[in-house]
């Protein structure tokens, strides 16, 4: 969709006023020229109208002033007729009384020409006989027609001459010649022929007159020439006019009379006119557009205000204020019929956030109580690291899928010589197979003290799952004891998966024949198998979660898979083949998630070896002396530690073992010796805590320089002394704390 | 672990190779093979520690009984080849006087020569 960029507003009113604009603009341009056809014709109608009838008013005034002329002239004929010679005082009167007449003759027929036998007018006395003399002729030049009234137009004055034939007492042929003067009806043309637009300050027309049969010009010619008259056409009504520019014509002819009058209105006169009249309409409606531009602009900022306080509202309530204020809503319009909208959403909202944060409180309770209860299932599994044997290394997993799990393990003491492992795996996860976990795990500690073998141990513990088990929940178990002084193996197995050897860095499965799992069949029997393990080897324990592991292309991590990846990292340690799993499991799963709980417990079994009086633990894990250089070197190689201090580290703790190797005595309980290393800086920290007699190492020893001259051995303290950046001892609560710093040399570890 | 290899005839000149680790758990091994080869005809003993990545204070002890050992049948004892580790542990305890250690097999050589001449003279 294309948007034009000028027309993007921020604004409803300023989009309602171009908009407006623009379509008046359209709609106006489209009917300008009918509009100024329409002006035009209304404006030349009104025009015609007024000229038409001052021009009839004036004819009719013109006419009776002429027939009082005619009538006098009769009126003095008929006189003269009554007294032949004393007619003079008469035309006196009459021409006292019409002020038309300009000159009045009465000439009697006397040789073929006419003298006057009276007159009056203006001549001077002794002039005339002469002039009167030369009224009679333009009567006499005149066409006669019998008896008839003529009017003839005088060239040289605008005066038109009346001549009346008649015959006198005598029988004597006579004739009555006037001169009327034009002068008062031009002046009367000159000042109400013309159209007045008092609205517009405009006077438009010109008047004119002329002589019907010589085509002079009595008024008005220098106008009718400036506007291109075209030539006269004698018609019987009269001269037809035409302006050659058009423009308007109005004539009239004068019944009678030789006369013609009229009005022009040359087109220039009337264009200004109806360019005026259009321009006044353009105004005018300039003026109504700018009105409602206005009175859209006030009902637009109206709405358009209710709704930017309603858009500022939303605002906030974005912000999380669900209190703000929403505007009130009046009347049943759009906007108010939005605002009440956002109103009950806001509402709804309130309510749904409470009603969220509800669920979240008790959610997060249920949480806390199912991450608890993970706590207590752990708690129920022995830790690896709290029980160390010299006789044998132990290291344990257990992942839930969810917070608590179905799976487990279990070590204890079966008998003096010999211990027992279980693994096993109840049906079903979450909260109910965690608690059947922990019924199976007391019921197998609890009979173990019967049953001296782990076939006779499955079947009691089976026995005892399978009362009240209405919900016929099982679970799968292997159970083995190991005889630590032979290797001797003996393991069952209650439908759970074989267990695997790992000897000098090659793993197998060990033969198995499975019974059926715990808790179902009463009667259930369960075969028991014999291995013979070998000094250091690893047996590794493991629930399904392990080969059933899914990848995201739901393949399964699979028993191979398991049997790879320990052959591929042949580790040589219980944690290392822990780890070894642990990682190759990561690797395969990768993205996908746990879909099972995730149990592993591997057992080293050390040959004969007598039992140590004192324990060794590195960081938390316990490791025999042959493993804590190479435990302690890897772990300061993983942390960056640069190989210099790495040697340094490794000789103290060396040295700290061999002296209590040498010197240590334990007076209360089980010896225990703790490394716990940490990385800072540019420094490894190393905290060697341990419960034999007291002794401060950081006592410096005598040093011999001489080696020819010193005893040999005594070496390790100095070492120490010399390898240390800092040590310090304590002794608390009959437990030696020493803490040794070493220095990296100055360069970040 | 601790591998020993005898390269030359132990007489005069014992010629000894350590590599791995010299500590509480080995010396014992190192003990056992010097008393039972270095015989007392043997007046030179060189250990060549090149491949020796650790010594404890344990090792030294081993080591400084050879050399008294050596010393008293009016032998002397060498090392060639030290290591960064072992060279570090010999510097701090000061194991051995710095005309008994030698940086490689041909300044021994060297060494030895010039010795047997002046004998000889």
């Amino acid at each position: 969709m294309i948007t034009l960029r000028p027309f993007q507003f921020r604004s409803i009113t300023h989009r309602l006023i171009t908009v407006c604009l623009l379509a008046a603009l359209v709609i106006y341009g489209v009917s300008y020229y009918q509009m100024s056809r329409l002006v035009e014709n209304i404006l030349t109608g009104w025009v015609n109208q007024i000229a038409k009838s001052k021009l009839e008013t004036l004819s009719m005034q013109t006419r009776a002033r002429l027939d009082s002329v005619r009538n006098d002239v009769r009126e003095a004929a008929d006189a003269s007729t009554l007294a032949p010679d004393g007619a003079t005082y008469l035309l006196q009167q009459i021409t006292a009384r019409n002020v038309l007449i300009h000159e009045l003759a009465i000439g009697v027929r006397q040789d073929d020409s006419w003298q006057p036998s009276a007159a009056q007018g203006s001549w001077r006395a002794q002039n005339r006989t002469r002039q009167a003399q030369a009224l009679l002729q333009r009567c006499e030049t005149a066409d006669t027609d019998g008896w008839s009234e003529r009017t003839v137009a005088t060239p040289a004055r605008d005066t038109l001459a009346y001549c009346l034939r008649f015959r006198g007492v005598d029988g004597s042929a006579r004739l009555a010649a006037a001169a009327v003067d034009l002068e008062p009806t031009l002046s009367a043309m000159r000042a109400n022929l013309k159209v007045d637009d008092s609205f517009n300050h405009l006077t438009l027309g010109h008047p004119f007159a002329r002589t019907l049969h010589s085509a002079t010009w009595l008024l008005g010619q220098a106008d009718a020439d400036g506007m291109h008259v075209r030539p006269a056409n004698h018609g019987q009504d009269g001269l037809d006019i035409d302006l050659r520019d058009g423009g308007l014509v109005l004539t009239s002819t004068l019944p009678g009379l030789p006369l013609q009058v009229g009005l022009l209105f040359p087109p220039a006169e009337l264009a200004q006119f109806h360019h005026q009249y259009l321009g006044l309409m353009i105004v005018s409606m300039v003026k109504d557009m700018l009105l409602m531009c206005l009175a859209i602009a006030l009902v637009s900022r109206k709405t358009s205000g209710a709704l930017r306080k309603l858009s500022d509202s939303t605002d906030d309530i974005a912000r999380g204020n669900l209190d703000a204020v929403l505007p009130e809503a009046h009347g049943n319009d759009e906007v108010a019929r939005l605002t009440r909208a956002f109103r009950r959403m806001r509402d709804a909202l309130k309510v749904h956030i409470r009603e969220l944060e509800e669920t979240t409180v008790a959610r997060q309770k249920m949480e806390s109580e199912l991450a608890i209860a993970a706590q207590i299932q752990l708690a129920m599994l022995p830790s690896s690291e709290a029980h160390t044997d010299a006789r044998y290394s132990i290291a344990t997993l257990l992942q839930a899928a969810r917070v608590v799990g179905g799976d487990f393990y279990d070590f204890f003491p079966f008998d003096e010589r010999r211990m027992c492992l279980v693994m096993g795996d109840v049906a079903n996860k979450g909260v109910p197979a965690a608690l059947f976990m922990a019924r199976t795990i007391s019921l197998v500690r609890t009979l173990a003290r019967q049953a001296s073998t782990p076939a006779e141990l499955l079947a009691t513990v089976n026995r005892e799952l399978c009362q009240n088990n209405a919900e016929c929940m099982f679970v799968t178990m292997l159970l083995a004891v190991l005889d630590l002084d032979s290797g001797e193996l003996h393991y069952a197995s209650a439908g759970h998966d074989a267990p695997l050897v790992l000897r000098k860095g090659r793993a197998h499965y060990l033969a198995l024949q499975s019974g059926g799992a715990l808790g179902l069949n009463e009667q259930a029997r369960f075969p028991q198998l014999q291995y013979h393990l070998e000094a250091e080897d690893i047996l590794l324990l493991y629930t399904d979660g392990i080969t059933e592991a899914m990848d995201a292309q739901r393949q399964q991590f699979s028993e191979h898979g398991l049997l790879a990846a320990l052959d591929l990292a042949a580790p040589t340690t219980a944690v290392g083949a822990l780890d070894a799993v642990q990682l190759a499991l990561q690797q395969f799963v990768d993205v996908a998630a746990q879909s099972d709980d995730v149990a592993l417990l591997g057992l080293q079994f050390h040959a004969g070896r007598a039992a140590s009086p004192w324990q060794l633990r590195l960081n938390g894990r316990s490791v025999t002396p042959a493993e804590l250089k190479p435990a302690l070197a890897q772990w300061l190689a993983t942390q960056a530690v640069a190989e210099d201090s790495i040697d340094d580290v490794l000789l103290i703790a060396e040295e700290i073992v061999a002296n209590i190797d040498r010197h240590g005595r334990f007076e209360h309980g089980p010896g225990l010796l703790s490394m716990d290393t940490s990385v800072g800086a540019n420094l490894v920290k190393l905290v060697v805590r341990d419960n034999s007699i007291a002794f401060d190492p950081t006592v410096a020893p005598a040093f011999e320089a001489d080696p020819d001259a010193r005893a040999i051995g005594g070496l390790g303290l100095h070492l120490i002394h010399k390898l240390a950046a800092q040590m310090e001892y304590n002794r608390v609560n009959d437990v030696n704390q020493l803490q040794i710093l070493v220095s990296c040399g100055g360069t970040p570890c | 672990m601790l591998k020993i290899a005898l390269t030359e005839p132990p007489v005069p000149i014992a010629h000894v190779t350590l590599s791995g680790t010299l500590d509480t758990s080995t010396a014992s091994e190192l003990q056992a093979f010097i008393d039972e080869q270095i015989t007392a005809g043997v007046n030179a003993l060189v250990l060549d520690m090149e491949a020796l990545i650790f010594i404890a204070s344990e090792g030294l002890r081993v080591l400084a009984k050879a050399r008294k050992m050596m010393r008293l049948r009016g032998g002397h004892t060498y090392f060639v080849n030290l290591s960064r580790q072992v060279r570090k542990v010999f510097e701090i305890v000061h194991a051995a006087p710095v005309d008994e250690i030698f940086n490689n097999t041909d300044e021994l050589d060297a060494y030895l020569a010039d010795m047997q001449k002046r004998v000889g003279d």
